[in-house]
């Protein structure tokens, strides 16, 4: 018998639920925002100013992360405005452009720097 | 007085050249006078290279400048005391001995090779002494196998390396040319593996235990491998997993000898772990961004994409379907960890076996 609402009580079942389904977009922004950082890092210190390799503020997890942030946060406006048709920012219009801003955006900037590494 | 050091190897195909380049251009970068001397006058690899830095130029050196050839070609006037002015080229950031006056130079193999010991040593020193004395470091680019200029090289070099590689028929041949050179000279003998492959990550290189005489292992690299003697080698050089490991074994070297120069360590990686490019060496830097990245939005656009309630209601209610999902989960991570060679650990190089 599959697991359902019959054998669970709703008022204990629908707070798990919302905490799923919730929890992991701040989880996943941070994981991406992180390997976007990274990605970013590589691109700046390694091919933009070379030679800045021991870079501690870029070059630490804080610094990566701060980065990855902006970078999203740039993404999200167009993608925002797309589909909300305004720039009024609330918590849950955020979080339902959450997903195609952090894929778009790390798509966007794994192919510019697969594009650097084979052009520059 | 400058450092002299001989890069020897059991075999061809190891990678002398390319490491004797590299190493030279990261010295030179640090601000010494470096020059390489192309040993290997029949093959003459750093030659070559110097052949196309020069736009193709056929002629390399100009008279009466003396190529490492003309050396051993008069080798009767060096051994009565004539001195020669070497027609030593800038390179980048070091200088370059070409082995011969043009690149499509044919030569007389007896002409060539000394006949003794002695003779090749004298020539040697007379090569070495007309080297100015600005250098820092000499690096003398040999030639594969044993021979008596290799023996003679060895002992008239502050130290020597012996590049190798992981397989079986590489170590034996480094082997015995290093048991040989322990009984020509006392000086001090390294060994570097080159092109790795059996690496999880490079710091476990730093952790893992080597003898007195191991410098540690430099690994595979797809990207220096395809594009030495390109005009973007120098360029993807300093991004290179190569880069790092050969600097590691050079302070290694260094700190042995008591040498002063230290090589900068540090690398950006797209990565969070080297571990990952370890594992993907056979790829270039390029494939290796679009393939780990490419899974992880694959992955991850597809989880997330699909992440709502209704999908959570649908994980709950057909266990069936959530076994087939875990299933296809399964196959996609047997992939990945096929491509990624996952698991694997590095043992030694065992020795051929031979039946009967």
């Amino acid at each position: 018998m599959a697991l359902s609402e019959s054998s669970v009580p709703a008022s204990i079942f629908e707070p798990v639920l919302e905490y799923l389904r919730h929890t992991p977009y701040a989880l996943a922004v941070l994981v991406f925002s992180y390997f976007s950082g990274q990605l970013w890092t590589f691109l700046i210190l390694g091919y933009l100013k070379k030679g800045a390799a021991g870079n501690r503020v870029l070059n630490s997890v804080a610094g990566k992360v701060s980065l990855g942030i902006a970078w999203f946060a740039l993404v999200l406006v167009p993608i925002f405005y797309l589909s909300h048709q305004s720039l009024q920012f609330t918590y849950d219009n955020i979080l339902s452009v959450a997903i195609p801003t952090l894929v778009a955006g790390l798509c966007a900037q794994v192919l510019t720097v697969a594009w650097f590494i084979t052009w520059r | 007085m400058a450092t002299v050091i001989n890069v020897v190897s059991g075999k061809g195909g190891t990678g002398k050249t390319l490491m004797s380049a590299v190493l030279a251009d990261m010295l030179g970068r640090l601000g010494l006078n470096v020059v390489v001397v192309d040993l290997d006058i029949f093959v003459r690899g750093l030659t070559v290279l110097l052949y196309f830095h020069k736009r193709e130029s056929l002629s390399l050196v100009s008279a009466p400048q003396a190529s490492v050839a003309d050396l051993f070609i008069n080798k009767n006037d060096v051994l009565i005391g004539r001195k020669y002015h070497l027609g030593i080229s800038r390179y980048r950031s070091f200088d370059v001995l070409p082995a011969v006056h043009r690149i499509d130079q044919t030569l007389n193999f007896p002409d060539i090779v000394p006949s003794t010991r002695a003779e090749a040593t004298k020539v040697l020193e007379v090569l070495l002494s007309s080297i100015p004395k600005t250098y820092d470091v000499v690096i003398l680019d040999s030639r594969a196998g044993y021979d008596e200029l290799i023996a003679a090289t060895h002992s008239v070099s502050t130290a020597s390396i012996c590049v190798e590689e992981e397989d079986g028929i590489s170590r034996v041949t480094a082997d015995n040319l290093i048991n040989q050179l322990k009984n020509d000279a006392p000086t001090p003998l390294f060994r570097l593996t080159n092109k790795a492959r059996k690496i999880e990550s490079l710091g476990d290189l730093e952790r893992e235990p080597r003898g007195i005489t191991e410098l540690g292992r430099v690994p595979f690299d797809i990207d220096v491998m395809n594009s030495f003697g390109e005009e973007d080698f120098w360029e993807g050089i300093g991004r290179s997993l190569y880069r790092v490991a050969l600097s590691r074994a050079w302070n290694r070297f260094a700190a042995k000898l008591g040498l002063p120069w230290e090589l900068k360590e540090t690398r950006l990686s797209p990565f969070v772990s080297d571990r990952i490019e370890v594992h993907l060496a056979t790829f270039t830097l390029r494939d290796r961004v679009l393939l780990v990245y490419g899974i992880l939005l694959g992955v991850s656009g597809l989880v997330l994409g699909f992440f709502d309630r209704d999908t959570l209601m649908f994980f709950f209610r057909d266990p069936i379907r959530v076994m087939a999902v875990a299933i296809g989960l399964i196959g996609l991570a047997m992939s990945v960890f096929a491509i990624l060679r996952l698991g694997r650990r590095p043992r030694d190089a065992t020795p051929l076996k031979y039946k009967g």
